[in-house]
């Protein structure tokens, strides 16, 4: 067996690589992306009090570590037992993902994803092929995406602290309210800040509509992601699956997550491979993150979002959008909807209210915390003893949820450009951009595993007949 | 365009892109960056291949021998290195699973059939500071690092100089005021260990020791804006210690000992996993 390798993946936010197998015959066996990186949070975050979750969990990513504040705060007030907080703080909660959605989704769309669009590695050579390359020949693009990412981190920081690791969040509310001044400073950014979030949204159309057609791509899986009421939600809602069609597979509460979610093992990588449990590995096959979100969705936030939700419903019929490129266009259409739920939220004076939050006693208990990331569904859950020292910690991030996926994107890719057993430029790129449109965050997913003892739950281990299948 | 301009390098351990995120918050003097230096192997284009430059920056810890190999293979291509962040420098946060031995961690998560693929990176078997595996340089301390730091490092490191290093600890950027800390006193100064959570009021102006919580600023030097503490939250030290102390977090548990009644001590949940959060893995003493 041969192996072609990618190491590193470019432009995507961690160390990791993509190896190909090829077996004697030049025949495609699989694709795997693998992480290089290991860190292990869940081991070392149990012995550690529940209220310092939030601060230690936001270390998991710099580039999404407000999900995590947030999704640990949630768990941590349920394991309190934390019935309720008060309303300006749910209010500031989802004020403060929006920011980190926002900047998120610019990073991803413009510094990392963009140059793909319009430099081809068969002509243009790796160094230009980035954000500086982009700066030379699209200086107007490259300074909306830093309005956006100044925008969104400028929010994060007004309600978060820290944009890189925000602190506020604490079981029972918010350590303290957001300043006036800070408020009209947003309002003030925020116009010019649609304006271009728009304009993204038009250029993510051109490209995703424009990359399907150019390549088109059969895998297709259900869709993972919080929904309340139908609409679009990233704070709370419940799990909602669909399937191919469209139809309602499950839905679920947040606590309920190990009853439909299963993981399984593979020797050749140390992310795990959630399934549906109900399904089974071949069938179980899920996506998470903006595509999931907005298939999912009935509704979402903002006039011209609503719009925009239309024109991406309509673009794969009555079905569940499954290309892999329609991730860029979903991601910018919830760009423009966070920007809008931002203006509405930031419209109401009483948003720098001083009522944020309600003290919290330390006692022994068990909860889980599930936000929406801009990558997907991340699931936190603790249980800690009536110190409030936490004795079990299990954590499932988007990029996991998206690992079978991913991979059996790669496969179908590298069916494609591996001639005669080689890869070259062209192809290359065309494999990582299978990977970027997946957006995968290494830190999140290296952060580590550990295997459900507390109900005994065994870990699947697939064999290569069923991977075979899978693909 | 010059073809002289000096080349940079990025190299990525077991991290999160926090220390880049905050260099990517230049925002607006992006431009003027990428007028002054031009980017090599980096996360931000495709360059794969690690050739020689001017300066090359590891952001992560040590944690696998992939980190291990990239770390001396960063160190020969490159004039000057950077340890980017606490998790180079001190160990950070991933320095915090040196709490157990990787066989143990290992196991625990993927039960028998560990991964085993010639391709993945092995475990080390603890986190390791940069400085102990090749010789650094320049630090750039804090988690992440404030953007002006990275800023005022990087344009030192182009023009030759040392940037001044911070010798006192965080209270002197501390907006909080001390009172019953400073007042000589035969009683202690709290009866115990509290969380943030737990007062019924967080007094924004008031020091937090002298409010019962925990707070790390005493033995973290400063060069943060004590941020945390104007977000009325402590101090968890990420910035590490100050020049010349060894042990961070041996510092903070004689510190707390001294503030309440040696009995308290015992309520003090996971005082190693606060006062040594961040530095574990440079930690002499924490050394099994």
């Amino acid at each position: 067996m041969e192996k072609l390798k990618i190491s590193p993946v470019s432009r995507i936010e961690g160390e990791g690589q993509i190896t190909i197998y090829v077996d004697d015959n030049g025949n495609i066996e699989r694709a795997r992306f693998q992480m290089l990186e290991f860190r292990g949070f869940e081991e070392f975050l149990k012995q550690r009090p529940i209220w310092e979750m939030p601060l230690i969990t936001s270390k998991i990513c710099g580039i999404c570590p407000i999900p995590h504040h947030l999704a640990a705060v949630k768990a941590a007030e349920a394991a309190l037992g934390v019935s309720e907080i008060p309303p300006l703080a749910i209010k500031l909660r989802k004020l403060l993902l929006d920011g980190g959605s926002i900047q998120d989704h610019a990073l991803h769309f413009i510094y990392l994803a963009f140059p793909d669009f319009v430099f081809d590695a068969s002509e243009v050579k790796p160094e230009k092929r980035s954000v500086i390359g982009l700066f030379k020949d699209y200086p107007d693009l490259v300074k909306k995406g830093i309005f956006l990412r100044k925008f969104g981190v400028t929010l994060a920081e007004a309600v978060g602290g820290h944009s890189i690791y925000p602190t506020t969040a604490i079981p029972g509310g918010m350590s303290r309210p957001i300043d006036e001044q800070k408020r009209t400073q947003l309002l003030d950014m925020l116009d010019e800040a649609l304006q271009y979030a728009e304009e993204t949204a038009k250029l993510a159309w051109k490209a995703t509509v424009g990359l399907s057609k150019k390549y088109p791509a059969n895998f297709s899986s259900k869709f993972m992601g919080l929904s309340r009421d139908g609409n679009c939600a990233h704070y709370d809602g419940s799990i909602v699956v669909i399937d191919e069609a469209g139809k309602v597979n499950s839905r679920f509460e947040a606590d309920d997550y190990e009853v439909y979610i299963e993981e399984s093992v593979e020797r050749d990588s140390w992310g795990k491979f959630p399934f549906l449990k109900k399904q089974g590995v071949r069938d179980g096959v899920y996506r998470v993150g903006p595509m999931a979100r907005l298939n999912i969705a009935e509704s979402i936030n903002g006039e011209s979002a609503t719009k925009w939700l239309a024109k991406y419903k309509e673009l794969a019929g009555k079905k569940p959008n499954q290309h892999l490129f329609s991730y860029h266009l979903a991601r910018c259409i919830e760009l423009v909807s966070h920007l809008e739920a931002v203006g509405q939220v930031l419209q109401d004076q009483n948003i720098t209210g001083k009522e944020v939050r309600t003290p919290v006693q330390r006692a022994a208990g068990e909860g889980v915390g599930a936000v929406e990331a801009p990558r997907g569904t991340l699931i936190h859950h603790y249980r800690c003893n009536d110190k409030g020292v936490v004795e079990y910690a299990n954590l499932i991030v988007p990029t996991t949820h998206n690992n079978f996926a991913l991979n059996a994107s790669l496969a179908e890719v590298a069916e494609e450009v591996v001639k005669d057993g080689k890869l070259d430029d062209r192809g290359t790129q065309r494999m990582e951009m299978a990977v970027r449109a997946y957006d995968p965050c290494l830190s999140c997913a290296t952060h580590a595993w550990t295997p459900d003892k507390k109900n005994g739950a065994q870990i699947k281990i697939v064999r290569t007949s069923e991977q075979e299948e899978m693909r | 365009m010059s073809e002289q301009k000096p080349t940079v390098a990025i190299g990525l351990l077991s991290g999160c892109f926090g220390c880049l995120m905050s260099f990517l918050d230049l925002a607006d003097d992006l431009a003027e960056v990428f007028n002054l230096i031009e980017f090599r192997r980096c996360p931000f284009n495709d360059v794969r291949e690690l050739e020689h430059v001017t300066v090359g920056m590891l952001e992560g810890a040590l944690s696998t021998d992939h980190d291990m190999k990239l770390a001396k293979e960063m160190r020969e291509k490159c004039d000057v290195l950077v340890s980017l962040g606490t998790c180079p420098s001190y160990g950070g946060i991933p320095g915090m699973r040196n709490f157990q031995d990787s066989k143990t961690i290992c196991e625990d998560v993927y039960g028998r059939r560990v991964p085993d693929d010639e391709e993945l990176p092995q475990l080390l078997p603890a986190v390791v500071t940069l400085a102990s595996v090749v010789k650094v340089d320049y630090f750039i301390r804090g988690c992440p690092p404030t953007t002006e730091k990275i800023k005022e490092t990087l344009v030192a490191i182009l023009e030759g100089k040392k940037v001044p290093e911070k010798t006192r600890n965080l209270c002197v950027e501390c907006p909080r005021t001390k009172e019953s800390i400073l007042t000589p006193r035969r009683g202690f100064l709290t009866q115990g260990v509290r969380s943030v959570m737990e007062l019924d009021e967080i007094d924004p102006t008031r020091c937090f020791l002298e409010q019962g919580v925990v707070c790390m600023g005493l033995v973290t030097v400063e060069g943060c804006n004590a941020r945390c503490l104007g977000d009325n939250m402590p101090c968890r030290g990420c910035m590490g210690p100050v020049p010349g102390v060894p042990s961070q977090g041996n510092k903070l548990i004689d510190a707390v000992a001294t503030l309440i009644p040696s009995g308290a001590l015992m309520f003090f949940e996971d005082s190693v996993g606060i006062a040594f959060r961040y530095t574990h893995a440079a930690d002499e003493s924490m050394r099994k």
